[in-house]
């Protein structure tokens, strides 16, 4: 019996608690196991949200872009021109302005004539009479009748109307008359608030709209002192564009644009019409899938039929089926080992083969429109059914502990498993027909199978869509 | 088993950090002993000491990227059981201890009889001890933590620190005499 001295006391103790070395419970696994699940649940309870929040995002970003830049790219589509106009020099400025002699009347242009009659006006020595306005009258009639039938823009303008009519050339001045018919509707430029409004009677053009008598010198712009060099030189390039009044013209130092838009009427009869609102698509995918994205496989082959309803003039609602054998390759970690296995040895990996139908449910915006072609988004879930599947393990090197090396089955519905976000391009074909091609990727926000894996997919969908009314 | 175990720890943390429910149980049985012996010592009980080490766990699985692979990775668990034994006794350390040691008692350890016990009652003595004493005498004697550290670790003064040592040790001399002269009296019984 002795006081022990600390050092000794230390060792003791330090020597007990290296030995100790209790022995497993299986019953402290399992609470563990409850608690690894709660956290996993919470884990993916936020990761479905945050998917949903970011694709929600996304597509109203997306919304919000097209509304912002489509309509004002389709007030411009095909109705722009770039002219090359380096800055007239004097010379060609002086060209413009002097007539040139009329040789004959045969082979008499309208670019001379213009210019010939443009000088005659500006002298002043160009009267009207009633009958002259009577005349002009007439063709306007018959240019009218010509602009009803959506010819293209440029035709509208200048000699080319005026031969057409088989009636002496009209200049552009008289081009001002075609249109004074009726207050001229301004083109979007004209208007600050970018909208569609009519130009107000102005004290120059006032005899223009009503009056019998036209001035001569009407367009300030005509007026020696007022004219542009540009217009001149753009009036040798487009006969007729400077006497356009809805020709809006930007000068920068190389380039000027000149938009020819005619009036917001024409804009809206030019406008595709709504398609059918009933309408079934049929087509192919090639398709790769993987379980660690971006890890896909080789490709596989998809056949789909959807059924899609328009509900709004741009946005449709679709479903349908999509038969699917999807083949991928997954690690350890990639899939669940189920609990009821009891092997000591894991496989290094495993290869599934999956027979899966696919039941999506998408809305489809059509962001742009056109005669022959549209371009939309796609995004919806869908719920995928496990037909048949097949999974080979794996392993190292073999052991005779090994119980399992494959198993086979079909493990059910995943409803809404998925997230589904494409683009696509449709090209008309006829009044029924279209072709469409749409690159898609699927999200998993679920995992899926008996090995429970997340199953991205990605391909492009071939289809044909038939309207059917 | 143990031998694919031990053979298969970098698969085996590879799986844990994909989140594969099968490697962290293999993980889970192979540093199970290590793991329970680290909280047994450190708790107040078998109960307690399955609670910390299971927090433990949880946080090992969680945070699986952050372990360095090239450490031991048996020094980075017993890192991570140590600190969820002090989270879970960390509102007990402020708490004020009442001695009841008397300055004039000095223990007499009977090494016969202290030769003959088993390790789980040597630790069950370290068990008995409060809170505060347990925690400064495992972190210091057995884990090898300075006064410093632990005063660092623990939010407390080194004086205190090395006052609950003091005071941890002369406990467990009397518990030790106490036990020795207890099996003496049952043995002459």
């Amino acid at each position: 019996m002795q006081e022990w001295p600390d050092d000794k006391l230390d060792e003791f103790f330090r020597k007990a608690s290296e030995e100790l070395n209790p022995k497993f419970e299986p019953d402290d696994w399992n609470d563990l196991k409850k608690k690894l699940k709660q956290v996993a649940e919470q884990g993916s309870q936020w990761t479905r949200f945050r998917t949903w929040f970011v694709l929600l995002g996304g597509f109203l970003l997306m919304g919000l872009a097209v509304w912002y830049y489509f309509p004002k790219e389709t007030g411009h589509e095909g109705k722009v021109m770039l002219v090359n106009s380096g800055l007239p020099d004097s010379a060609s400025m002086q060209t413009a302005m002097t007539p040139e002699p009329v040789s004959d009347a045969g082979s008499d242009h309208g670019e001379n004539r213009m210019t010939d009659r443009t000088q005659r006006i500006l002298s002043g020595k160009e009267g009207r009479s009633d009958g002259d306005v009577e005349m002009r009258q007439t063709r306007v009639g018959k240019i009218s009748e010509k602009f009803a039938v959506n010819e293209p823009a440029e035709d509208h303008m200048g000699l080319e109307a005026s031969e057409i009519s088989g009636e002496q050339p009209v200049t552009g001045l008289t081009e001002h008359s075609v249109v004074a018919e009726e207050p001229k509707i301004l083109s979007r430029h004209s208007s600050d608030a970018g909208g569609v409004h009519s130009e107000p009677i102005r004290e120059n053009n006032v005899e223009r709209y009503g009056g019998t008598t036209i001035a001569p010198v009407a367009d300030p712009e005509l007026l020696p002192e007022n004219r542009n060099p540009f217009y001149e030189e753009s009036a040798k390039t487009i006969p007729a564009a400077y006497t356009d009044d809805s020709a809006d013209v930007v000068v920068s130092n190389e380039t000027a644009v000149v938009d020819s838009t005619q009036d917001g009427m024409q804009d809206q009869d030019k406008k595709p019409k709504p398609g059918a609102r009933l309408a079934i698509r049929g087509g192919l995918a090639p398709e790769m899938n993987a379980v660690t994205f971006p890890d896909f496989s080789w490709l596989s082959l998809t056949g789909n039929v959807m059924i899609e309803y328009r509900i709004m003039p741009r946005l449709f609602i679709q479903t349908g089926m999509v038969k699917s054998s999807k083949t991928y390759c997954a690690f350890p970690g990639d899939y669940t080992w189920p609990d009821r296995w009891q092997q000591t040895v894991l496989p290094v990996s495993v290869d599934g083969t999956c027979q899966i139908l696919e039941v999506p449910v998408n809305i489809c915006y059509t962001i742009l429109e056109r005669e022959k072609a549209n371009w939309m988004i796609t995004a919806g879930v869908s719920s995928y059914r496990m037909l048949n599947e097949q999974y080979s393990y794996n392993y190292q090197r073999p052991d005779p502990s090994i119980r399992w090396y494959k198993w086979e089955g079909q493990t059910g519905w995943y409803w809404m498993s998925h997230v589904n976000v494409s683009a696509g391009y449709e090209r008309k074909l006829g009044n029924r027909f279209s072709v469409v091609a749409e690159p898609y990727i699927k999200v998993p926000v679920r995992k899926v199978g008996f090995g429970k894996i997340n199953l991205y997919s990605t391909g492009i969908l071939f289809s044909v869509k038939y309207n059917i009314r | 088993m143990s031998a694919y175990n031990s053979a298969g720890l970098p698969e085996l943390i590879q799986g844990c950090l994909k989140r594969n429910r099968r490697s962290q149980e293999l993980l889970y049985k192979q540093f199970y002993g290590y793991a329970m012996g680290i909280c047994m010592r450190y708790s107040g009980g078998r109960e307690e000491a399955k609670e910390i080490m299971n927090d433990g766990f949880l946080k090992v699985f969680i945070k699986m990227e952050t372990y360095d692979t090239g450490r031991p990775f048996k020094t980075w668990l017993g890192r991570i059981m140590i600190n969820a034994a002090l989270d879970h006794y960390r509102k007990d350390l402020k708490i004020k201890i009442v001695d009841t040691i008397g300055e004039h008692e000095v223990p007499v350890v009977n090494e016969t009889i202290t030769g003959e016990l088993t390790c789980e009652e040597i630790m069950s003595m370290v068990n008995r001890l409060s809170t505060a004493y347990r925690i400064v005498f495992c972190l210091h004697v057995i884990d090898g933590y300075s006064h410093e550290e632990i005063a660092e670790k623990l939010n407390i003064s080194v004086g205190t620190s090395k006052s609950n040592l003091a005071r941890a040790r002369e406990k467990l001399k009397i518990m030790l005499s106490k036990q020795g002269s207890d099996d003496y009296a049952r043995m002459a019984r």
